[in-house]
């Protein structure tokens, strides 16, 4: 049977707050086995525990996956549905692949960053190297990947995409300026460049959400 | 921008998504469309029309006539 508005919405909503569960768990599975490994903790622990942490993402991936599914219309033998079809296939290959690489970047870089130093707060000679063809290779991975994206979707994508943009631009373009000011004026600390990003980024993403809520 | 894009679609029996893949835009581009929450591009609006096969003024309009005939 098919869902109700209130249903999409609420798919919508679970598939929002398991993707930010998923992110969560990641953070906390870096931070953990960071501080672990740092500590000469067991690695027979660190692996039953990213165990764990792996069996949480995959059953809120499958809980994702089914919604995701549920709001896709069953298609028929048209044409058009299977044209669509394809076209949404590369949709998500194109956003699952930019989101992997984003998490694994993530896990990895700030476990292996973390780790490298030992908790000596020196990186062993072979880390800036290292770290620096990690990131030339990353930036051009997500340069080439929203390449990809941008030319693969329609105009209500790209819309959505840069009313959110515009939002994010313009709390980054308010925020820091006035931060700034305040903090000259002795008001309030220095400008923290990670909440003014983070701040800019949630904005973006609000946005970009609330107006694919609008079109669900 | 008003249009009579569901009702075509209807008539035809299409589903969003069929139209969406003839169209080469996602099915929720077509609901936004249709629900007159985004204003198709005219590159967008003439491939509509050549689908249809009919003039774009005969899909969409921007209201002005409809008011005029309601005013008068």
């Amino acid at each position: 049977m098919a869902d109700t508005n209130g249903g999409v919405v609420w798919r919508w909503v679970r598939i929002v707050v398991l993707s930010l569960a998923i992110m969560f768990l990641l953070g906390m599975a870096s931070g953990y086995v960071t501080a672990h490994l740092k500590h000469g903790g067991s690695i027979l622990k660190v692996i039953g525990f990213v165990g764990l942490v792996l069996a949480g993402i995959a059953a809120c991936g499958w809980i994702i996956f089914r919604d995701a599914k549920a709001l896709t219309p069953a298609l028929s033998e048209g044409e058009g549905e299977r044209l669509y079809a394809a076209q949404r296939k590369r949709f998500w290959t194109i956003l699952g692949g930019l989101l992997l690489l984003g998490f694994a970047t993530g896990v990895v870089g700030s476990v292996a960053l973390n780790v490298a130093d030992n908790g000596s707060g020196a990186w062993p000679a072979w880390a800036p190297l290292a770290g620096t063809i990690g990131v030339v290779l990353v930036s051009i991975g997500v340069a080439y990947g929203s390449w990809r994206f941008f030319t693969s979707v329609d105009e209500v994508e790209v819309a959505d995409n840069l009313w959110g943009s515009l939002v994010g631009f313009y709390v980054y373009a308010i925020l820091f300026p006035a931060w700034w000011a305040l903090n000259k004026l002795g008001q309030v600390p220095e400008p923290n460049d990670w909440t003014i990003l983070m701040a800019s980024m949630f904005a973006a993403l609000g946005v970009y959400f609330y107006r694919k809520l609008l079109t669900a | 921008l008003e249009n009579r894009l569901r009702v075509l679609r209807a008539e035809r029996g299409w589903s969003q998504a069929e139209l969406g893949g003839r169209l080469g835009v996602s099915r929720q581009a077509v609901n936004a469309i249709e629900t007159g929450k985004h204003d198709p591009s005219l590159p967008l609006a003439f491939k509509v029309a050549r689908l249809f096969a009919l003039p774009i003024e005969e899909i969409f309009s921007d209201g002005a006539e409809s008011g005029e005939r309601g005013d008068g």
